[in-house]
């Protein structure tokens, strides 16, 4: 299978992918377009959004068309490391110590709430995140493939919690938003809920699977042989340094960003079917990576502005790139 | 009262220049004024301190305290007057009179306590023994010309005593070891006993400065006024003049001195002079013109200071050139309009103070409005009036102005493609379809915009325009070309550059479809 071929297989698998979860998750095409991006691109979603709009519905959809399995951890302030990645217990039976892995160890995984667990815990799936692999008693497990953590925050209700470090954030990939849906759309949400068309209670098992985790391997794969000329990449890099200069913002992206924003828009380009990247790949990507890589200045906040805005200025400000 | 006796400088000054000088005054007799306040107040404070203790209401010792407050400083003002005029005055001398001085106060612990010009006012009924209608006669007299600015200095020493009393309450507290546990004392809250209790204390040592100085200020405000209206400094010049002449030149004069006085004010006041005047008298007149204009009579003092342009008092009507000064002094202006009798209590002050308050007022709400609601009136666009932006020059990075490209540019396509330089033939076309499209469509795009987004842009604006379908075209071809490297074959770009030529012929020709 030539490249150009094996781009357009990938490609129809994800659009499939994203048609099927799209129809589940009425009302949400740009989340399920960056959840899907982030897949491809191998990374992790921080979800923002208030309670009830679907969150686990996507991750469950989302496992059910990719058939691999999906794991859900409710975060609380009491949560312990180990209750993520696992923990080594005593069997008396066997008279010796049996590691019992943490639901971690999955291919989809949804951190619910994950502000609300202390800093320590957030900490241990951070590092899950980061190195694809949990230490258990000095025993070194490597995490199956495709492996991929979408955590929510709510953005209201901040009492208690405790909001992710700045170098933690960096670890996610993208942070989408997920606002209510339009008011056609809810109305189409009530009317499949009534009709039994899609089931109240989360149930995606007339779903049928498209794909499994080497499939998705298979696209990422596919993702990374996408072409990025030259200008695109200078344009990638000029967005990203623009923030950290810019007026209004006392921190801007890293580097991380950089290959974030690149990495994301190959996989951007693939859903699109082309194999080569061009400048509104970089631009449909540019927000969801640099939104929580970025830090307003105190008088900026006080003025009213707020990523967005500041997001939207700079893609208008930034030269387009020439060729 | 015997102004020649006086042991300071008799001189018109501003009202500012005036409490100067009080301060001056209270500098040179501060220890006999705190003598005074100590004599008259101290027994006092300390029954109703003991009172406000016993009954465990602190607040109503202060309040009664303050009420008194010309009665404290009838004394004070005794001594200074008597001191200006008599510096072997005694503080026994002024104890004496301390019943006399109790009646002459009585007023003021009534409806004038409230009178935010009571010091001032206080060397009226005091000092000149005024009552009734007689002293509401002799105030409204005080009041007229420049403002003496007797209420500004009443509030001025009001906030300096009051923040002098929570300064030294504070430090005091400050100093107090941390074992007695004062830390969480609410300073401005429900006031507990115990802090209003040394409150009254912080206060009655704020007021051993503050009271003394406040009644020199305004005793010097009073003598500002009553040099100003009286010519105290020019009747003492007469006769510190007269006095030489007596004495050096054995002349009559009494005769000199009241003729020079009379002339003298005569040339001052603005009803005409006599015409029939003899010749002794002219030469007498003469005589005392050479003598107000000599230097010792009336020195000359040279102040600078800034003044609007234009606004010299010699043309009311010189046009645009100094409405600002007009509008400022209009609504700045504290004396009275011409014609029109100024009122002697303290009205007119607080009329004055409460119009520059409304108006401060207003102007701070209408900048608060501006600043509050800047982005919405930013966003506010003026169609009338507003200006066609500039076309713009490059779009998704590409040089469309005209100049840059060729005349012929399906012309210049077909030679390049021939050439073998498909990529420099379909930038020609790309470029060129921008570059008509621009002039011809109004569409909004800015410098981040991509291919896409301007083709998004071009629909949205003209979806119908044949160029917009031609750029529909163009576009996924140029964007292969540009950012895969791929242009399309010959025959489609050969396609391309004979639709350019029947969509925009070879000059800017307008079409649509």
């Amino acid at each position: 299978m030539s490249n150009a071929e094996t781009i357009q297989h990938a490609s129809e698998t994800a659009r499939a992918i994203e048609a099927a979860t799209a129809r589940v998750l009425v009302g949400q095409e740009q989340v399920v377009r960056d959840v899907l991006v982030a897949l491809i691109t191998g990374g992790h979603v921080l979800l923002e959004g208030v309670p009830g709009l679907g969150k686990t519905l996507l991750v469950r959809t989302l496992g059910r068309c990719l058939s691999v399995d999906f794991a859900r951890i409710q975060f609380t302030p009491d949560l312990m490391p180990t209750d993520v990645t696992g923990h080594a217990m005593y069997d008396p039976k066997t008279e010796q110590f049996r590691i019992r892995k943490g639901p971690a160890f999955t291919h989809l995984l949804l951190a619910d709430e994950i502000n609300r667990a202390s800093a320590k815990t957030q900490s241990a799936l951070l590092e899950v995140m980061q190195e694809r692999q949990i230490t258990i008693e000095g025993k070194c497990f490597s995490l199956e493939q495709p492996f991929m953590v979408l955590a929510t925050q709510n953005p209201l209700d901040q009492e208690g919690t405790y909001p992710l470090p700045e170098a933690q954030l960096d670890r996610f990939l993208f942070k989408v938003l997920i606002d209510y849906p339009a008011a056609e759309q809810e109305a189409q949400i009530v009317r499949m809920i009534l009709d039994g068309t899609i089931a109240e209670s989360l149930n995606v098992e007339g779903l049928s699977p498209i794909t499994d985790a080497a499939g998705v391997m298979a696209m990422q794969a596919a993702a990374r042989s996408v072409t990025v000329d030259d200008g695109v990449l200078d344009y990638a890099l000029r967005l990203v340094r623009v923030t950290r200069d810019m007026p209004g913002l006392v921190r801007g992206g890293g580097p991380r960003a950089s290959i974030a924003i690149t990495r994301a828009a190959r996989a951007n380009a693939l859903l699109e079917g082309r194999d080569f990247v061009t400048p509104d790949d970089i631009k449909s990507v540019a927000r969801p990576v640099l939104r929580h890589r970025i830090a307003l200045s105190a008088d900026a906040e006080i003025e009213g502005a707020n990523p967005e805005t500041l997001l939207d200025r700079l893609l208008d400000q930034v030269e387009a790139p020439r060729q | 009262m015997q102004i020649e006796r006086t042991s300071a400088r008799i001189a018109p000054r501003s009202a500012w220049q005036a409490m100067d000088m009080g301060t001056r005054l209270y500098q040179h007799w501060w220890r006999p004024l705190t003598g005074i306040w100590l004599a008259t107040t101290l027994l006092p404070a300390l029954l109703l301190l003991a009172a406000g203790m016993y009954w465990h209401s602190p607040g109503w010792a202060a309040f009664l305290f303050w009420w008194l407050k010309p009665v404290w400083e009838a004394p004070l003002l005794e001594y200074i007057a008597r001191a200006l005029f008599d510096p072997a005055t005694r503080i026994r001398d002024v104890l004496w009179r301390l019943p006399a001085l109790l009646r002459s106060t009585l007023p003021f612990l009534l409806l004038r306590r409230l009178d935010p010009s009571r010091a001032f006012h206080l060397p009226v009924s005091q000092l000149e023994g005024q009552r009734g209608d007689g002293f509401s006669k002799r105030a409204r007299t005080l009041a007229l010309g420049e403002s003496n600015h007797a209420g500004t200095c009443t509030v001025l020493m009001l906030h300096v005593e009051q923040v002098a009393a929570y300064a030294l309450l504070i430090l005091g507290f400050m100093l107090l070891p941390n074992q007695l546990g004062v830390e969480d004392i609410q300073w401005f809250g429900a006031a507990e006993e115990q802090l209003g209790t040394s409150f009254l204390v912080a206060w009655y040592l704020a007021m051993l400065v503050c009271e003394p100085l406040y009644v020199c200020m305004s005793f010097a405000l009073y003598l500002n006024k009553r040099t100003w209206l009286e010519g105290w400094d020019l009747e003492l010049g007469l006769r510190r003049i007269g006095e030489k002449r007596r004495l050096g030149q054995g002349r009559s004069s009494w005769l000199a001195l009241l003729l020079t006085a009379s002339l003298a004010v005569s040339a001052l006041a603005p009803a005409p002079a006599s015409a029939s005047v003899s010749a002794d008298a002219r030469e007498q007149q003469q005589e005392a013109i050479e003598l107000v204009a000599d230097e010792r009579f009336m020195p000359m003092e040279e102040v600078e200071r800034w003044r609007f342009k234009g606004n010299d008092g010699s043309d009311a009507s010189d046009g645009d050139s100094n409405w600002l000064a007009k509008i400022l002094k209009w609504l700045f202006s504290i004396e009275p309009e011409p014609g029109q009798e100024a009122s002697a209590s303290w009205l007119p002050d607080l009329a004055s103070l409460l119009r520059v308050l409304l108006w401060a007022a207003v102007i701070s709400l209408v900048i608060w409005l501006v600043y509050r609601y800047r982005h919405w009136i930013l966003s506010l666009k003026l169609p009338a009036r507003a200006t066609k932006p500039a076309r713009p020059m490059s779009l998704a990075g590409l040089d469309i102005a005209r100049h840059t490209l060729p005349d012929d540019i399906s012309a210049a396509a077909l030679a390049a493609l021939h050439a073998g330089d498909r990529r420099e033939a379909l930038s020609l076309l790309y470029r060129g379809t921008l570059s008509r499209l621009v002039e011809q469509v109004d569409v909004p795009v800015g410098p981040g915009d991509t291919e896409q987004e301007c083709l998004r842009a071009f629909r949205r604006v003209a979806g119908t325009h044949r160029g917009v379908a031609l750029l529909a075209e163009l576009t996924p071809a140029w964007i292969s070309t540009a950012w895969a490297h791929r242009p399309p074959a010959q025959q489609q770009v050969e396609a391309l550059a004979h639709s350019w030529r029947t969509v925009f012929g070879q000059g800017a020709e307008v079409s649509h479809a």
